[in-house]
């Protein structure tokens, strides 16, 4: 227990002292408060993108909805992308023979130094998305339109479970990789094409990419949360596993 | 200093695909005093440090440590996560060990002249204070074995003197694995010595053993100022005793045999008429003496 405590006490100086955590906020914000902006002047943007007599592009109105759902695709593309390299960063000592070396010599099992930390960054992640959320919803309240709040009930649960998966997701490739930067880019490929899953018929009602396009009931986004979150307890368990097989990282 | 055997290697052998690797080692450290492991650049020193701090697992061996006994490693580069501060560092050591060390963490960092510098990032240390910090961190675990790979070799004098100091005083408290280039220094400080070459122990035995072993019955004489005694003079005075001059003021004295130089040492002293500054047995550091195994090692 007391390592643990340690561990999360590490990773909230870590992500405090270099900046994520006021990154994270920043840029959920951002897309938070970008989200319904876009959305109300989306009709104009488009007319002055337009700009020709052969081409012309017409937007309706915005609704409430067309406001958070801007903040969603911004925040579950880019912020996820935010949120998986956080995660991934929590390994990076064990990229570096020296931190790896402090590290492996003082615990018995690697899950007091890795899952404390893991566990911050998902919320952290969470926290994120949620201050997102709420300034996108509070901003298309006042400009646009009220949102039903099932809406925002559903569209939060699907996207926290799934950032929470993509997170781990993460922590397993650079477990097993052990390079920060290849980790990261390896991550970002699988989780921008992962929503071509949803397009399969024999996946499409489970694959945990249908929390991307939640439905407006809670019960749309039951099956495929499960399967996100088993899919985030194999990664963590595997990646746990592996991570004690390892040996010492010799540096190139 | 306490014979009670803490750490037993049998037989160590790790091998890589490279080929480089450590054979079959084989070695006892007491629980208290310093144990040396010297070697030239690719011996296997770390990579023995490496296996018996539980960081890679060895192809075929035993390593027994007496029950309970902790160990703590400190790398020759150590590092640590640059946000936190020394303290945060020596603290976070002792905390995620889950131990309650006897040494608190500021008395750590005041031992290895770091109490100054306890609130400071270590994204701003040197490599001499890394090191320092290194065996701070790993003091604060009170280990039973407390394993140093190169502890000074990023160190200033001073800082080289204040580490020599540590390790002398911890000695008396536990076993001590250590391995340095710094011969001079392992002179200074160990008990039992280990020499690696290519992977193998070459010899293993006290560090007064090692000293003495192949020794040949020649003295190194340094006056202040040259001998007004003529050479042939000396001869006559102690027939069978050859002197020579290697400069102004440094001679050898070389004897039959060590009985002999036990009773005529004195006497070629007096002869030369000079004041004496030292006399020291020939090659008798451990630098000559590690050249010379390795040396009859490759020739083997």
């Amino acid at each position: 227990m007391q390592s643990a405590m340690t561990s999360v006490r590490v990773e909230m100086r870590r992500v405090l002292r270099s900046g994520l955590l006021l990154g994270m906020f920043a840029a959920f914000a951002f897309f938070g408060l970008s989200g319904p902006v876009l959305a109300l002047y989306m009709p104009e943007i488009l007319g002055v993108a337009a700009g020709t007599d052969q081409l012309n592009i017409q937007a309706t109105e915005a609704t409430p909805i067309d406001g958070v759902a801007l903040f969603n695709q911004s925040a579950m593309q880019l912020g996820l992308i935010l949120a998986v390299a956080l995660a991934i960063t929590s390994l990076t000592w064990d990229t570096r023979a020296g931190t790896s070396i402090f590290y492996r010599t003082r615990v018995q099992g690697l899950g007091a130094v890795t899952i404390p930390r893991l566990s911050v960054d998902w919320g952290i992640g969470i926290l994120s998305y949620t201050l997102g959320l709420v300034l996108a919803l509070g901003l298309t309240t006042w400009a646009i339109g009220e949102v039903p709040v099932r809406f925002a009930v559903v569209l939060w649960a699907s996207s926290v479970v799934y950032l929470v998966m993509a997170m781990s997701l993460g922590f397993l490739i650079m477990t097993l990789l052990r390079r920060t930067a290849t980790a990261i880019a390896l991550t970002t490929v699988l989780v921008l094409v992962l929503p071509v899953l949803s397009q399969f018929e024999a996946l499409s009602s489970w694959v945990p990419t249908n929390l991307l396009v939640p439905g407006e009931e809670l019960s749309s986004i039951t099956v495929p949360g499960l399967a996100a979150v088993i899919v985030m307890i194999v990664c963590t368990g595997v990646a746990l596993l592996i991570a004690g097989k390892q040996t010492l990282k010799r540096e190139s | 200093m306490s014979q009670e055997p803490v750490l037993r290697v049998e037989g160590i052998t790790r091998l890589f695909s490279t080929g480089a690797g450590i054979h079959d080692i084989t070695f006892t450290a007491t629980s208290r005093g310093v144990t040396s492991i010297i070697g030239p650049n690719g011996a296997g020193k770390t990579v023995l440090f490496t296996v018996l701090a539980g960081l890679t697992p060895s192809d075929s061996g035993n390593i027994k440590t007496a029950p309970g006994a902790r160990v703590a490693y400190c790398p020759d580069v150590p590092q640590f996560e640059p946000w936190l501060t020394a303290l945060e560092v020596v603290e976070t050591s002792c905390a995620i060990s889950g131990i309650r060390g006897r040494i608190p963490a500021k008395e750590a960092l005041e031992l290895c002249g770091l109490g100054k510098v306890a609130n400071r990032r270590v994204a701003v240390f040197s490599r001499g204070m890394l090191q320092r910090l290194g065996i701070a961190a790993a003091l604060v675990l009170n280990p039973d074995i407390l394993i140093l790979d190169e502890p000074n070799s990023a160190l200033d004098p001073i800082g080289r003197a204040d580490i020599r100091r540590l390790i002398a005083e911890q000695k008396h408290e536990r076993c001590i694995l250590l391995s340095s280039h710094m011969l001079s220094e392992v002179e200074q400080l160990a008990d039992e010595i280990v020499v690696l070459d290519e992977g193998r122990v070459v010899t293993a035995g006290s560090m007064t053993d090692l000293l003495t072993s192949g020794m040949e019955p020649i003295w190194d004489i340094r006056l202040s100022d040259p001998s007004p005694v003529d050479f042939e003079s000396l001869r006559k005075a102690q027939p069978g005793i050859l002197i020579e001059a290697i400069s102004g003021t440094h001679y050898t004295a070389t004897y039959p045999s060590f009985e002999v130089a036990a009773q005529e040492l004195t006497r070629t002293i007096e002869l030369l008429r000079a004041p004496l500054i030292e006399v020291v047995p020939h090659d008798r550091d451990l630098d000559a003496v590690f050249a010379r195994l390795i040396q009859k090692e490759a020739a083997s």
